[in-house]
């Protein structure tokens, strides 16, 4: 198993809970989610609509428990992140969570034409890889890093019109 | 039976669109069908299953769902059945009096019903393959809205320097819009639906007979 790649300010001091969205930007340490983007960027991803998520690019992965030459690292610490060190972070945030789909990575492209409406019925974490370093008007903005869903909220990211790429995870959670 | 409005089997009403046609190779005719034809189409269409078509990252991209056929699928509703009939006959001979050119239906006779939801597009593009010799599509969008929500069709001038939208039609109820296709043919697109609006069309090409 991978080591931990959080953010190691996040190991020490983890971010409030508050209400509503949770944002937390800095998830990862430096560089953790460039590698894991460029992973992701290799998938072979396929547009599809989704009633409660909006209209977008996915692919979703199976990566096993052990560490397999055939796949990227960069999946092995992405599914380390959503399995094991995403839910303890939340935990100790107050919400105790477990990934809905261990082993199992969602990722989401944003590109031209995609948007979002995602309102679950159970905690949600989406991690932005790549962020959205591109002027509002374009849409397809999200946040870079950790954004924690509440069931019953909603998160809206705005159809993006111009030909650009965000790349995130999408991580299903279930009360433990 | 699918059946031109009245208007259009009137020779003079004829004459004056191949006059426009002569100056401005692309027209909007609208109504096109009888109107209880039109909403009997329309009311067959809304009851096929489409498919999201998005190609991958590459030269020429789009995003909508589409649901193909030909008039002579087995499972195909009636109406869509005797419509498909009509398109490839009644209007191929239509647009061939209007444009002045001998004009028949691709050979396969497969044609293309779209659904622009949100999100939808088609990027620039002229249509032009060498043997496509005009393009149609058959509006039958009940809903309206203003540019800014996308989803217009939009002829564009390229220079060097700036693109710009030379003429916008919006989605349209009952309409046919038919353009000339050639190599030099300016540029046209549907920019991204904003909203969630429907604009449903049957779109193709006419080819020389």
């Amino acid at each position: 198993m991978s080591a931990c790649r959080l953010s190691p300010a996040l190991l020490h001091c983890p971010p409030e809970r508050g209400e509503g969205l949770v944002v937390v930007p800095s998830l990862l340490a430096d560089g953790v989610g460039a590698l894991i983007a460029e992973a992701v960027r290799g998938l072979p991803m396929a547009a599809v609509w989704e009633a409660d998520a909006g209209l977008f690019w996915r692919c979703e992965a199976h990566v096993p428990a052990a560490l397999d030459p055939q796949l990227p690292e960069a999946f092995f610490w992405a599914r380390r992140l959503q399995d094991i060190d995403l839910p303890a972070l939340l935990c100790r945030m107050g919400i105790p969570v477990g990934s809905a789909r261990p082993g199992v990575l969602d990722a989401i492209a944003l590109r031209k034409g995609s948007w979002l409406r995602l309102q679950p019925s159970s905690w949600l974490a989406l991690i932005g890889l790549t962020g959205a370093p591109w002027p509002a008007e374009w849409g397809g903005q999200h946040s870079i890093g950790l954004t924690l869903i509440p069931p019953g909220a909603v998160l809206e990211v705005p159809v993006l019109t111009k030909h650009v790429e965000a790349l995130l995870l999408r991580c299903a959670l279930e009360p433990v | 039976m699918i059946r031109l409005h009245p208007r259009l089997q009137d020779p003079d009403t004829i004459r004056r669109l191949a006059a426009v046609w002569q100056r401005r190779r692309s027209i909007r005719l609208a109504p096109l069908m009888a109107a209880e034809d039109a909403q009997r189409v329309h009311a067959a269409l809304i009851e096929q299953s489409f498919s999201l078509y998005a190609p991958d990252p590459g030269s020429f991209r789009f995003q909508f769902w589409v649901h193909s056929f030909t008039p002579e699928d087995d499972a195909l509703s009636p109406v869509l059945a005797a419509f498909g009939r009509w398109l490839l006959s009644d209007v191929v001979t239509l647009c061939a009096a209007i444009t002045g050119q001998t004009l028949a239906a691709a050979d396969d006779r497969k044609l293309l019903a779209a659904l622009y939801s949100r999100g939808c597009y088609l990027d620039p593009h002229n249509d032009a393959d060498g043997a496509r010799r005009v393009a149609y599509v058959v509006g039958l969008t009940e809903d309206s809205w203003p540019a800014s929500e996308g989803g217009h069709l939009e002829f564009l001038s390229v220079s060097r320097d700036a693109v710009t939208v030379i003429e916008r039609r919006p989605p349209g109820w009952n309409t046919l819009d038919l353009f000339d296709v050639f190599e030099r043919q300016p540029l046209h697109q549907v920019p991204p639906l904003l909203t969630e609006r429907a604009r449903r069309v049957f779109a193709g090409w006419f080819y020389g007979g």
